[in-house]
């Protein structure tokens, strides 16, 4: 172990893949925030703790619901902001393009509005939507600055493209 | 020098702010290692005093329903624990209590970082780099954390009382001079620990690592601690002298609670 290293390091980093055996029958509202361990149905259903403050900032401005009522909550302790995993509905991002921006703007009030540093978190966020002709959902999965999120609205906004 | 600031009313906002400029140059001026750990100590004692004078002006702007005063006699008070943090590292340091002038050092820290979040000032901003040089300058370069993760009960809101799933406070968010969190939540089971370079809890450093030989090293000091008699027993087996794991001692997580009411 060297111990030599000053200063804190910010990645950025953007992995899509696909989701396979998951199931979103129950996420019925336009965006569904989902439990840290949805892959995981047998589990105790736990959310993580930064999902409750997020969906009071979220819910005045789109149609966001819990997949179940929140009970309990992950803490990590960490500097990085960990979000909730977000379904987003396909027919309500086509009805409503202009949603990947709200949603990414919104997380920026988040961030900006509840941690002392924001500058220096990095945000970890996953969406999962699903495809039009499959069964099968993609996930994106952003681990990076707030101001990087842009990437992620990018990539969200190319997959609605690509679906039309 | 004040004989005890914020305690002579009726204020005037111009009044207000210079008096707290007065008093925040006082403790700036025992904020140094040479100063007198006497005078430090006392000073600590006033600024105790002090905020709880401030704390009842902002309870009176809370009455009132004057949220920016509220906030701004917060970010008063936020600085005056920030510098009070800070006198209390010099005082651990000089009687060489090193975890704990780490642990007042990340409180000054974490103070200032609120105060300059709840109003952008040039001399909270240049503190705030005092004390970054400080951690440069006075501890070793931790690049490693220990960062715990749990699950826990939702718990209350800190501003409202109620649960706190059901208000609309935010974790971290300001609101009539008090910064809302998620209190009185049941621990349910550890998750898991991790070593990071970013924790949110900087207080968790490693604090001992073990060398070649199985010797606990104080990672503040690079002192080796005196070899228990169960590791002497250990040395005798060559195939335990071979695999032998590095061991670390730290602090996992801890309760500290700041004065963010």
């Amino acid at each position: 172990m060297t111990i030599s290293q000053i200063g804190r390091k910010q990645v950025q980093e953007l992995e899509v893949k696909d989701l396979d055996a998951v199931s979103f029958e129950n996420a019925t509202h336009g965006i569904t925030i989902m439990p840290a361990n949805f892959r995981h149905p047998g589990e105790r259903v736990v959310y993580h703790s930064a999902a409750l403050s997020f969906y009071k900032i979220a819910k005045s401005k789109f149609d966001i619901a819990f997949l179940t009522e929140p009970k309990e909550l992950l803490v990590q302790k960490s500097i990085d902001v960990f979000l909730p995993t977000l379904y987003l509905a396909l027919p309500m991002l086509v009805e409503n393009p202009a949603l990947v921006q709200t949603l990414i703007e919104t997380v920026v009030e988040f961030v900006k509005g509840t941690v002392a540093r924001p500058d220096e978190a990095n945000v970890h966020l996953s969406v999962v939507t699903n495809r039009s002709e499959t069964p099968t959902a993609v996930q994106f999965d952003y681990k990076g600055s707030v101001e990087g999120l842009t990437v992620m609205q990018d990539a969200l906004n190319k997959a609605l493209d690509l679906d039309k | 020098m004040i004989s005890e600031p914020f305690d002579e009313p009726p204020y005037t906002w111009p009044v207000l702010t210079e008096e707290f400029s007065s008093f925040l140059d006082e403790c700036a001026s025992l904020d140094l290692p040479v100063r007198s750990s006497k005078l430090q100590a006392a000073q600590v004692e006033k600024i105790d005093r002090a905020i709880a004078r401030l704390k009842a002006l902002k309870a009176g702007a809370v009455m009132d329903n004057v949220e920016d005063v509220a906030n701004f006699l917060f970010h008063f008070q936020c600085l005056l624990r920030s510098v009070q943090s800070a006198l209390c590292l010099w005082m651990s340091l000089k009687k060489q209590g090193y975890e704990e002038a780490w642990r007042h050092l990340v409180d000054a820290q974490e103070y200032v970082d609120v105060a300059l979040k709840i109003k952008e000032v040039e001399g909270a901003r240049y503190f705030k780099e005092s004390l970054e040089a400080r951690r440069r300058i006075l501890f070793p370069p931790w690049n490693l954390y220990n960062s715990a993760g749990y699950s826990e009960t939702i718990g209350y809101c800190s501003i409202c009382k109620g649960t706190f799933g059901l208000c609309d406070h935010l974790e971290g968010g300001i609101y009539m001079g008090t910064m809302c969190r998620r209190v009185g939540a049941k621990f349910i089971e550890a998750n898991h620990s991790a070593l990071v370079e970013n924790p949110h809890d900087r207080r968790c450093i490693l604090t001992h690592r073990s060398d070649d030989s199985g010797r606990m090293q104080n990672l503040f000091t690079l002192e080796f601690e005196e070899k228990d008699a169960a590791d002497n027993d250990n040395d005798d087996v060559a195939a335990v002298e071979e695999s032998r794991p590095m061991k670390l001692r730290g602090i996992l997580m801890t309760t500290v609670v700041l004065d963010f009411d």
